[in-house]
Formats: C-alpha cells, structure tokens, sequence
C-alpha cells in the first residue's frame, strides 16, 4: 500500500510539474456537430501539435481543449476543426469542406439535427 | 433543448460580429445568385435582404441560431449557425425539389409535379429518361402514365402519342420554346429528337400559357437540350438491340471564352436487318436510317445586358418497310407492296434575351426560327410528297405591377407556314387530292399573373391573332388558378381555347398505308380546328409512418367545336376524311408515388380515357385508345450506383375500325383484349463516367393474337388496310449500351 501511494504522488507530482512546465491551457469553446462521426472528426482535427486533450460532446457541443500556448495559438486550433467540415465558434467551415462531410454529419441542416435528436430519445427507451 | 439554452447562454456572454454570404438559386443546371431573397434569424425580426450580387451580411442575432433564407419560387433553407462570425452561403433549390432527400438518402426523384407551376407541369429529368434508354423522344415517356406512345400502323414505324386521350397533334412539341413537331413535322417530330440529347422535359396537361401560342389543345411538351455551358466535354452513347437497331449519339461542348460557348449534338441510327415475327410477310418495323445533327451557340451569359443562342440542325432519315420481299430484294416486282419514305429538315434558330441589370423583375426576350422539312412516301402504288417552308418570332417582356404581387408577359408574335401536300395514286391518277396553304398569323398575347400570397397564384391570358389564310381574327382567352390549401395539398383548375389547322394526310399518313379508298370531299374547305379544354388538378402529399406517399389526381375535358375527323368504320373499302363538331374527351387520371423502403420507389398509376370522336354514324370511342389503362414502375437504386427498373403496362379494350361488313374469313373482332407488357432494365454507373444499361422491353414476350393487317395476303385489294396494331407485333426485344461523359 505504501509503495503504491509513494508511486501516484510521485506520478501527481511529476504531472503537475510537467503541466507548469509546458504552461498548459484549459479552454473549451463550441464547435457544432451532431453524432459520433463528428465526435472523432472534431477531436481528431483538434489535436494537432501542441494540443494535449481535445474532448467534443454532441449533446453539448462543447469542445474542451489543453493546449501549449508557446506551441499553439487557439485560432490555429478553430482553423484546423473548420478546415475538417466543422463550423467553430470563431470560424466557419468552407462550403466545400462542409460538403465533404458524410451526408449524417450536415449539422447545419436541422432536419438531420432533428433526426439525430429523435434517435436519441428513442435509444433512452 | 438542452443544447440550445447551453449554446445561448455560453454565446450571450461573448462579443457578436457579421455573418455573411451568398445567396445563390438552381435553376435547371445552372447557379445564379438571387438578389432580393430575405435572410433572417429565425424567430426573431432581425433580417436582412441579398444585394444585386446575391450577397448579405447580417449582425450575429443571440436570440437565434438559425438563419433562414427565402426567396420566391424555391425552396426555403435554414441552417444552423454556431459561429460568432463567418461565412455562410446557401443554394436553393426550386420550389417542388426535395434536396434533403434527393442529397441525403441518394432518393432518386426524377419526374415530379411541379408544385409552383399555375399549370400541371411535370418535370422529368436525365435520371428519368434513362430508365428507358431507347431510343428517341417517344420512347421517353415509357415511364411516364401521362403520356401514352403506341405505333401508328403496322408498316411505317411511326409511334404516335396520346395526352388526355387525344392524338398527339393536339398538343404542343417544342424544341427549347420553338415549336417543334407541327405541320410536315407532326408524325416524325418525336423521332428526330434522339433522347440523348434531352437535358429535361416539361409536359404540362391542359392548355398552357397564351405566351406560346394559341395551338396548344391538351397540353405541351417542352424539350431541353444538353446546355453548350454544362454538357460534357464529351458525351458517348451506343445502343443497339435485338432487332437489329443500332443507334450512336455524340455532344461534345466546348467554352471557347468566358462568355462564348458552343456545342455539337450527332446522331446516326440504323436498322439494317428485315424482322417478320408473326410471319404475316410483312416486316414488323421498317428498316433504315437517320442523320440527326445540331450546333448550338450560347453567347454572353455574364448576368448582365444581352445574351443569346443561335443553332442550326440537320436531319435525314431513310425508311423501307412493307413486304419483306419489297424489302429485301433491289428490284422488286410491282406486285410487291412496299413503304418506302425519305424526309429532310433543316432548321436555324436563335434567342436572344435582355437582363436589366438595375431591375430583375424585367426581362425581354426574342425567340425566332426558320425551317425546311418535306417528306417523300410511297405506300405501294400510293405517292405521298409534303413540303414545309416555316418562319417563327415571338417576343415576351416581363415586368411587374407596381410590386411583384402583380405580374404580366406581353408580346408580338408572328407564325408563317407555307405546307402542301400532295397525294397521288399511280395508276388510277384521277384519285390525287392536292392541298395549299400559305398561312400568316401575326398575333399579341397578354398574360397577367395574381400572386397575393404564396398559396394562391391566378393566371389569365388573351391572345388575337390574324390568320391570313382564313382572312379571319379570333382570341384566345386562357386561364389557370393555382391555390396551396397547405403545404401539402395543392388545387388545380384552367380552361380556355385552342385553334389549328389540320394537315390532312401526314396527320392521318397511316390512312395511306391500306389499299382503301381515301375521300376527301369532306375536307375540300379547309376550317381551323377549334377546342376548349378544361380541367381540374389536385396534389397532396400524404405522410404515413413516416413515409411520404405523393397524390395526383386531375380530370380534363375536351370538346371540338370543329374537328377533322378520319372515319375507317363506315364503308370497309373507303376512308373518309370529314371535319365534324362535337367531338369530345375526358380523361381522369391518377398517380401514386411513394418509397416501399429505402431507395424502391413505386409509381401506380391508372388513366381513363372516355375519347369520342364524332364519327359518320355519331359519336364513338376513338380508335385504339383504351377506356382503362393502368401503369406501375419499380425502380430500385443501390448506393454503388446500380439501378434496376421495372415497369408493368396494363392495356383495357381498345376499339378496331369496324371490319363487319368485310368477307368473314378477314374480319377482326370490334375490340382488342386488354393485356399487359413489362419493360426490364438495369443500369450500372461506374465512377469515370461510364454508364452501361441491358434491358428487354416486352419482357414477357406478349404479341398480338390478332393481325394487325387485314387482308394481308392481298395488299393492292381495297379492303387491305395496316391500321390495326393494338399491341406488340415484335415481341421480346432485349437491348444494351452505354453512356460516357467526359467532363
């Protein structure tokens, strides 16, 4: 048991040293989107260089973001999801990357948002 | 919900700035920017309106995260919009499209009604056309219940139409707005328009607008080409089938400036081989070929000040049929009957239109052709020669009313036909009959369009025209009024009338191809055909469980006050040409489409058709036009671009000329049995352009029991008459090809 507690506050420590290091940033902005198609895409175009957790929820559109900000700035970061298909909250997606989408993901038409939410309620029953 | 107030709150907090963007419209293939179409914030009075170019620009509404686009005549759009700034374009489409269905569940809806036309205008596109990939225009309506398409007689091969249980001489053919299939053109107008070439057709039931004339009866048929500005780099298509026809097209396009484009549309088609399936001697289809060649020329089309067409065509076809003797041999025997037939046409034709840059509302536009067309054709010992010189101008200007509730088309129109035709019968040369018309009709039409609200639009138009063969003005008056009870249903109701005049032989040519007398007495004072038609639509558009079922339903009523009518019923050994009153047709239709499950659409349809033509002994059932008719079209596409169809053609009785007082050993019953012909076809595309189909028409293989020729064994006897094709004589005719685009 000591050993085990000697090795997760050695762990703790060595995280948060390593984070006052690298001055991570915490932030979260909203990015729309509708399913798990969207999910991965969002998260995947988000972690780029310097970005050390990109987490987007459908249900909230939120996407929550530890970056380096000696690395990265927060617009590179808007730009890379928008040039992915999705529409940020500080940029929107060209027509064309938007088109490339998979039909399911055009968050800006909201009958396929409606389809979405539909589905939803009827998988909680 | 949830989401929503979780979105507000967080973008309450922060700074707003401008979204911005364009508005662009589709119109047929092309993208135009719409100025005038208000954006706005759902939900909020906060809108804006696009400028000239299309575009807008629009603070960021926090109460709204849904920005509406509307314009009149498309679609509306709405999208969400999440960012604080940024740029958001949209494109509609036009009203009657569904683009979440056609973009999203790849649903291929091809031939819908149009839901904003004041008229029942359906439209049917390339998807649609090559669900019956053979071979011409009349081929182009197998999956269509509107329009039936028949074969006139047993030798020449000509298929007729029918609308509304009436010929289709009745209707108006138009090339891209220029009448098209009329005078000499009328029994071959859908053969020289090769269904590849076809980008669209709008077939509108009932009488259409007066802007087109006055010769409209039961409808109009309205054919686009391939556009120089979109068409393909170069487009391939080969088909050939069982028969033995073989058919090759070829459009090639090409910009030569920002503002010049041009195009080149070629057909060839062959029949080189002699089928006779009911072994009756005589060949099933004549054997043959056509030249069909067409350059267009599209000039300025920047948005702004003049822009314009001009093109010319060239057609020629070759046809040989009859006896199979007559067919196969290089000199037959005069004992030997035979068809033969050649026809010319050349055409030149142009546009040009003016776009007020400052007013959009306003528009003018000229429409003029010239042609040529003459037709040689001997029907056994029958000499047949119709010639054709013709001139066309119309003029429409557009504008509005104070606003746009209020609309009008006015303009000037001039038609010139100079037709004869003349019939000779070789050795008895007493029986010849020879008929002369020069006919100028210059003309002015006003159409006024009420448009107080979306759901409710009235149209009403008058005409006079100045016909100079006659010596004589008459009017016009049409009218058509559209009403949304709601989104989903729509009412339908128009009438007025309609005037032509008859071309006697080439409208009747298949009254040739029988050894009867023909008497022409009746018809030695040429009078105009006179109609009034009118009719009643409904659309609805049903939603079960979630599935969308479409209604039609509309009836039409025609009645002649003049009519030529040909009478094969009265005396076995004479055909009488007459110009008879009181002739009438109503027709009630219905149509049923829906998806069965994900991409299988379903189209039932069923017709009736109560067709009377006043006849020498009254009124009586029009000939080989069924009472009943009914119609059902699977069609099934896969993701990976496989497409199978399927249509079913159901036939009631259809009346024969009476054939009673013939010898019995020739007779043929009064009425055909009803009988059914399914049609098969698949179509693969594949991602380079490449489009390959094999398909069987008559797939069943049914064939006319009866003979479609009396007195076959006799053809220069008196009572030898071809006019009794009621069904299939070739039977199963199986066929493949190909289409390729380069783009």
């Amino acid at each position: 048991m000591k050993n085990i507690k000697t090795i997760a506050l050695l762990a703790m420590f060595t995280l948060s040293f390593g984070q006052l290091k690298s001055q991570d940033l915490d932030t979260s902005m909203i990015v729309n989107g509708v399913c798990g198609m969207c999910e991965r895409v969002i998260e995947k175009a988000a972690k780029i260089e310097g970005v050390s957790k990109a987490e987007w929820d459908s249900e909230t559109k939120i996407l929550l973001l530890s970056y380096d900000s000696t690395k990265v700035s927060l617009m590179k970061i808007n730009k890379s999801v928008a040039a992915s298909g999705y529409d940020t909250e500080y940029v929107t997606a060209s027509d064309e990357a938007y088109n490339k989408l998979h039909g399911c993901c055009h968050y800006r038409d909201p009958k396929i948002v409606k389809d979405h939410e539909s589905e939803k309620k009827s998988k909680k029953k | 919900m949830k989401f929503l107030s979780i979105l507000l709150c967080l973008i309450a907090q922060i700074a707003f700035g401008q979204i911005s963007g364009t508005v662009k419209g589709i119109e047929g293939n092309q993208e135009t920017p719409l100025p005038g179409a208000s954006v706005f914030w759902e939900g909020t009075d906060i809108g804006t309106t696009t400028d000239a170019k299309g575009k807008y620009s629009i603070e960021r509404s926090p109460k709204s995260n849904r920005l509406k686009v509307s314009f009149i005549g498309f679609s509306s759009q709405t999208k969400i919009v999440i960012s604080r700034k940024g740029t958001m374009n949209f494109t509609l489409k036009e009203d009657g499209q569904k683009l979440n269905e056609v973009e999203l569940i790849g649903r291929v809806d091809a031939s819908t009604v149009d839901l904003k036309s004041p008229e029942l205008t359906y439209k049917i596109d390339s998807k649609e056309l090559r669900k019956a990939a053979c071979c011409n225009l009349s081929e182009s309506f197998e999956t269509n219940a509107s329009v039936d398409v028949s074969f006139a007689d047993a030798v020449t091969g000509t298929k007729h139409i029918e609308m509304l249980g009436l010929a289709g001489r009745y209707a108006l053919i138009q090339r891209e707005n220029i009448p098209f299939a009329r005078g000499i053109n009328a029994s071959t107008g859908f053969t020289y328009i090769p269904g590849p070439f076809v980008e669209s057709i709008q077939l509108t039931k009932g009488l259409s607008s007066v802007m087109n004339g006055y010769e409209s009866i039961t409808g109009q048929i309205n054919v686009e080409f391939l556009k120089p500005e979109n068409a393909p780099k170069l487009f391939l298509n080969v088909f050939g089938n069982e028969g033995g026809r073989m058919e090759g097209n070829v459009v090639s396009a090409f910009t030569l400036n920002e503002k010049t484009s041009s195009e080149i549309l070629a057909h060839y088609s062959n029949t080189p081989i002699v089928n006779d399936h009911n072994s009756d001697g005589f060949a099933d289809m004549p054997i043959g070929g056509e030249i069909n060649i067409s350059n267009k020329w599209h000039f300025g089309r920047d948005g702004k000040g003049w822009e314009g067409q001009i093109g010319a065509t060239a057609i020629r076809d070759i046809k040989k049929g009859g006896q199979v003797d007559f067919v196969k041999e290089q000199n037959p025997s005069d004992s030997v009957w035979g068809y033969s037939s050649t026809g010319r046409r050349f055409e030149v034709f142009g546009k040009a239109g003016y776009v007020f840059a400052n007013n959009l509302n306003r528009s003018l536009g000229l429409i003029f052709s010239a042609n040529y067309h003459d037709r040689e054709a001997t029907f056994g010992s029958r000499n047949y020669l119709g010639e054709q010189s013709g001139f066309y101008f119309n003029s429409i200007f557009q504008d509005i009313i104070g606003n746009t509730n209020h609309r009008f088309k006015t303009g000037l129109s001039v038609q010139g036909d100079d037709i004869s035709e003349v019939y000779i019968s070789s050795p008895l040369s007493s029986l010849a009959f020879n008929s002369n018309r020069t006919e100028i009709v210059p003309g002015a039409y006003f159409e006024y369009t009420y448009n107080p609200n979306p759901k409710l639009t009235m149209v009403a138009g008058l005409r006079g025209d100045y016909n100079s063969f006659f010596k004589k003005a008459f009017l016009t008056p049409r009218a058509n009024v559209k009403y949304d009870i709601n989104e989903n249903s729509t009412l339908r109701i128009g009438g007025g009338r309609g005037q032509r005049t008859a071309n006697p032989i080439i409208e009747h040519i298949h009254a040739m191809a029988t050894g009867r007398l023909l008497n022409f007495n009746g018809i030695s004072n040429i009078t105009p055909e006179v109609a009034w038609n009118s009719g009643l639509g409904w659309s609805q558009k049903i939603n079960i469980l979630g599935k969308e079922f479409q209604f039609n339903l509309d009836g039409f009523y025609t009645y002649f006050e003049n009519q030529l009518v040909v009478d094969s019923d009265f005396d076995p050994s004479t055909i009488y040409f007459l110009y008879r009153s009181d002739s009438r047709s109503l027709s009630l239709f219905s149509q049923l489409d829906f998806e069965i499950i994900k991409n299988l659409d379903m189209r039932l349809a069923y017709k009736f058709l109560k067709s009377e033509e006043n006849y020498l002994e009254g009124l009586r059932q029009v000939y080989l036009v069924p009472k009943n008719r009914a119609f059902a079209n699977l069609s099934y596409s896969t993701e990976s671009k496989w497409k199978f169809d399927f249509t079913l053609n159901w036939f009631g009785e259809k009346r024969l000329p009476d054939s009673d007082q013939h010898a019995a050993n020739i007779q043929i019953p009064d009425v055909s049995p009803s009988f059914v012909t399914a049609n098969v076809q698949v179509n693969k595309e594949f991602k380079n352009g490449l489009e390959v189909f094999l398909g069987s028409d008559n797939v069943f293989n049914f064939q006319q029991t009866s003979s479609p020729i009396i007195n076959s064994q006799n053809p220069y006897s008196n009572t030898f008459d071809t006019n009794y094709a009621w069904g299939p004589i070739f039977g199963r005719n199986i066929y493949l090809g190909l289409y390729y685009s380069l783009k």
